[in-house]
């Protein structure tokens, strides 16, 4: 098994032309939601620059104006506005921005950290191990969600740091599952074992030798844990525990559009529609990397 | 077997003594819970009173042994707001919550099972690629956006349904749907794949040979082969249908449990919100061990596998 993936590793590392063949043969839904999804970085990164508006000015002669509308200023608003006046595509590209601040952010410490603690399992074994283990069981056992709430209820809302890393540990059990599991594997297959006779240290042995071996492994799970982070932030949000006024995510938009329903659906609407297209586009996207990935699932076999 | 059952209890104390820990560790070492709920200007001297009187100032070790004597006691704390039991705000929002998420776990399985077996029977048809598109989409929906999208078409645009309210049995229909979409999607996928799995395998191949037509194949064999790794998945539910109750309650204004929660986490009442947060891990811990033991009765191959079966 541990030699079929590295094998596997060793095959798949033929350069960016053959990510890009792979791509290429992709179905077009695929590509859609990948085009989608650079789409949504590329304004996460350019968004201070490409918003027409700042997100934050209120003008109370424009509030409610409709998408395609123009205001009594002559301001125009592509998306419209909402019960202040704010531009709305200005405030959902500031959401964008930090939406996916927190989840970039967040996912990649939930992986370096639970991927860590599998480490330390697998390198240390004995009552190290059990204590890990029991703690993985018991995260598995809880909805997530239900811990994060009652960290914020002590620590209070408003810490942005805080609540990255809160929302980015998120599912770090299953990074640690992952990297304990196959570590133990590829240790019982012999190469650390003589790669450490060849005089190489811990450090080396783990992020030279052993790393590259399960790194399939860790993407599959971030891909399937990205679009999780996202959900949960943009859900925290949402019910006004997560990002705070006057910053804005993509759930805080939807909270406020939830009062104009019957008046202003677009507020909803708009930020309603982002987040759904971005996590569709990750599920999308996400299998297809399986596939891709994951010689044990593939469609291909 | 026996060894099993009992392991198995041992393992669901020992989380539920984990949790209480963890909350205790939490309410006590994460922030300082008096002035946490104080206002930012009150008088030192009153916050010094205040931890006397509920002896924050004792050792850590003798707290954590008085919070569980209180918790065996049944005393979960007082809200600070009006002095109440935190138990009995809690408890008298049970029902409500308990309504939703029963229906929403029917739902679930109501509708994700079929979608499963159709599509499993009718693979690679456009009826199998339709399932599995909705499938995704479901999947893919935030409740939080279903809710509002519900919101808008059944309550705005048609005037079918009233957007709030609990007391008519029609004002669960969306909630439940906000609830369990995302589930019956994750089920009706999940239950494709296992009857896939139990189509291809030599003994379908055996019962075709013994002239069994495909309706039989399907209800009396590969639906009860397949519905058996669908039972861990039911009991993931459990915690995906808890999570998203406090999302789905706070769009409807659904007067339970997870709403409650939000509410004690904006206000800081930690006396709720340490009882709810025990109260959820303690359902969830209790409907894996539920999982696990049915898995004994109506898989036998578990029996043999756990060592003393009864074979």
């Amino acid at each position: 098994m541990a030699f079929a993936e590295a094998t596997e590793t060793i095959e798949r590392r033929s350069g960016l032309r053959t990510v890009l063949a792979r791509v290429s043969v992709a179905p077009l839904i695929v590509k859609m939601a990948m085009a989608w999804l650079i789409l949504v970085l590329f304004i996460a990164v350019t968004a201070h620059w490409i918003m027409p508006y700042d997100y934050q000015q209120t003008a109370l002669l424009s509030r409610l104006l409709p998408p395609g509308a123009t205001g009594p200023a002559g301001d125009f608003h592509i998306l419209g506005t909402d019960h202040l006046g704010r531009d709305l595509l200005s405030r959902l590209f500031s959401s964008i921005q930090l939406t996916m601040l927190v989840a970039v952010f967040g996912t990649v410490f939930g992986a370096i950290v639970g991927s860590c603690i599998g480490f330390v399992a697998a390198r240390f074994r004995g009552w190290v191990d059990d204590i890990i283990m029991v703690l993985v069981d018991f995260q598995a056992s809880m909805p997530f969600v239900i811990i994060a709430l009652s960290v914020i209820a002590v620590m209070g809302t408003g810490n942005m740091l805080l609540f990255i890393l809160l929302v980015g540990f998120q599912g770090w059990e299953r990074y640690a599952r992952i990297s304990r599991g196959m570590t133990l594997s590829a240790v019982n297959h012999g190469y650390a074992a003589s790669i450490r006779l060849l005089g190489a240290g811990t450090m080396r042995v783990y992020l030279r030798h052993i790393l590259p071996n399960i790194l399939a492994a860790l993407v599959v799970q971030v891909s399937i844990n990205f679009p999780e982070t996202v959900i949960l932030e943009t859900s925290m949000s949402f019910l006004g525990v997560g990002i705070q006024p006057p910053n804005t995510s993509l759930g805080n938009l939807l909270s406020y559009g939830r009062d104009y329903l019957l008046n202003a659906w677009w507020i909803a609407g708009v930020p309603g529609c982002a987040i759904f297209f971005t996590t569709l586009s990750m599920s999308v996207v996400g299998d297809w990397l399986r596939d891709e990935l994951d010689p044990t699932t593939s469609s291909r076999a | 077997m026996t060894g099993f059952v009992i392991r198995k209890i041992l393992r669901t104390l020992f989380t539920l003594f984990l949790v209480v820990t963890f909350v205790f560790f939490v309410l006590r070492l994460t922030g300082d819970p008096v002035s946490a709920m104080m206002p930012d200007d009150t008088d030192p001297a009153i916050l010094d009173e205040l931890r006397k009187q509920w002896g924050l100032d004792r050792p850590l070790g003798i707290q954590y042994v008085e919070y569980w004597r209180n918790l065996f006691q049944g005393d979960f704390g007082n809200a600070y707001r009006d002095g109440r039991p935190a138990l009995e705000i809690v408890a008298e929002r049970i029902p409500a919550t308990l309504k939703l998420t029963l229906t929403a776990f029917a739902f679930i399985v109501i509708a994700g099972f079929p979608l499963g077996i159709v599509a499993a029977v009718k693979r690679g048809t456009a009826i199998d690629r339709g399932i599995m598109t909705i499938s995704v989409t479901g999947f893919s929906l935030p409740n939080f956006f279903l809710g509002i999208l519900l919101i808008f078409l059944l309550s705005v645009t048609f005037r079918l349904l009233p957007a709030y309210g609990s007391d008519h049995w029609y004002n669960l229909i969306m909630p439940v749907i906000t609830l369990g979409t995302a589930g019956a999607a994750v089920i009706a996928r999940f239950v494709r794949s296992s009857m896939l799995e139990v189509l291809n395998s030599p003994y379908i191949r055996a019962c075709r040979a013994r002239g069994m037509t495909e309706r039989e194949i399907i209800w009396t064999v590969a639906l009860p082969n397949a519905s058996i790794p669908t039972i861990t998945i039911l009991g993931f539910m459990v915690g995906t249908i808890i999570g998203g109750s406090i999302v789905t309650e706070t769009v409807f204004a659904w007067p339970g449990i997870g709403r409650l929660l939000i509410d004690a986490v904006t206000s800081r009442e930690l006396a709720v919100v340490q009882t709810v947060v025990m109260m959820t891990a303690a359902s969830m811990v209790f409907a894996n061990l539920a999982v696990d033991l049915l898995y004994l009765v109506i898989d036998p191959r578990r029996r043999y596998a756990s060592g003393t079966g009864e074979q």
